[in-house]
């Protein structure tokens, strides 16, 4: 399954890639037409739900991490300084995840706005690693 | 005196293991709804963006085509030629990305009827595509 997953997301990728090149070759032209404008707008609003979704899968793996180590703690009370590590991690990662979907928003909302730059730079800074 | 405070610990303990199970259990759904959504909305962007592709290379070759008959009309065959040379790459370019839509569509169609080794079939033509 997660296979598949990020060869979903590598598949999005090439296709997002694909997109903005045609994008930069018309950059020059005048407005777009307004049919191309529309399917333009669809793809930034499914984005956009992609980015939810991503963000949604996240802090679920997350909260599922998070009910396995509370199942394995109660077991093995213990080890609980070292599961309070483990918790600590979790929620770096529940930090992050919240952070890539700020800046996501902060992005749909640039994409709204006509702003192409700040939202590039904005993705830019999603993915760095 | 201690008895039923270990007797009350050990019923909690007994009632609480099920119920942690319960969460985790629910915990594990969630992850796979929300994997399902992360598929569901990455096909819809693939066949909106294959789309927005084909609606820039049309546009593209209407241009094109106009530029084209401008250059034969002037006798510039030069020109015509290396015109026309990117009209056949934007034919090209147009087939790839019907293909891929046309790919993307059975692949939807495949997840929905939850036939998995034709999907990843479908996934395995889609990448060589790219």
């Amino acid at each position: 399954m997660k296979y598949h997953f990020f060869l979903l997301l590598s598949l999005i990728a090439f296709g997002l890639v694909s997109c903005e090149t045609t994008q930069v070759v018309h950059h020059k032209a005048p407005a777009l037409p307004p049919e191309i404008q529309k399917a333009q707008d669809d793809v930034y609003g499914l984005e956009n739900q992609m980015y939810q979704a991503q963000h949604d899968l996240a802090i679920a793996q997350i909260d599922e991490k998070e009910q396995e180590l509370q199942y394995q703690k109660s077991a093995n009370p213990a080890f609980s300084a070292q599961y309070t590590e483990r918790f600590s991690k979790l929620e770096v990662l529940r930090a992050n995840a919240e952070n890539r979907y700020s800046l996501a928003q902060q992005w749909y909302s640039a994409v709204q706005n006509g702003d192409l730059d700040s939202a590039k730079s904005i993705q830019e800074q999603m993915n760095q690693p | 005196m201690c008895k039923p405070i270990f007797y009350i610990f050990l019923m909690s303990f007994i009632f609480a293991a099920p119920l942690r199970a319960q969460d985790i259990s629910n915990a594990i759904a969630g992850v796979n709804r929300a994997q399902q959504r992360v598929w569901d909305v990455g096909l819809q962007l693939n066949a909106a963006i294959f789309k927005l592709n084909t609606l820039k290379l049309d546009w593209q070759k209407n241009e094109l085509t106009a530029f084209l008959k401008e250059a034969q009309q002037k006798g510039d065959m030069d020109a015509a030629g290396k015109i026309q040379d990117k009209l056949n790459e934007i034919d090209h370019r147009k087939d790839l990305e019907n293909q891929k839509l046309d790919l993307n569509n059975q692949l939807i169609a495949a997840k929905q009827q939850g036939d998995q080794g034709k999907a990843d079939d479908l996934i395995f033509q889609l990448k060589n595509l790219q």
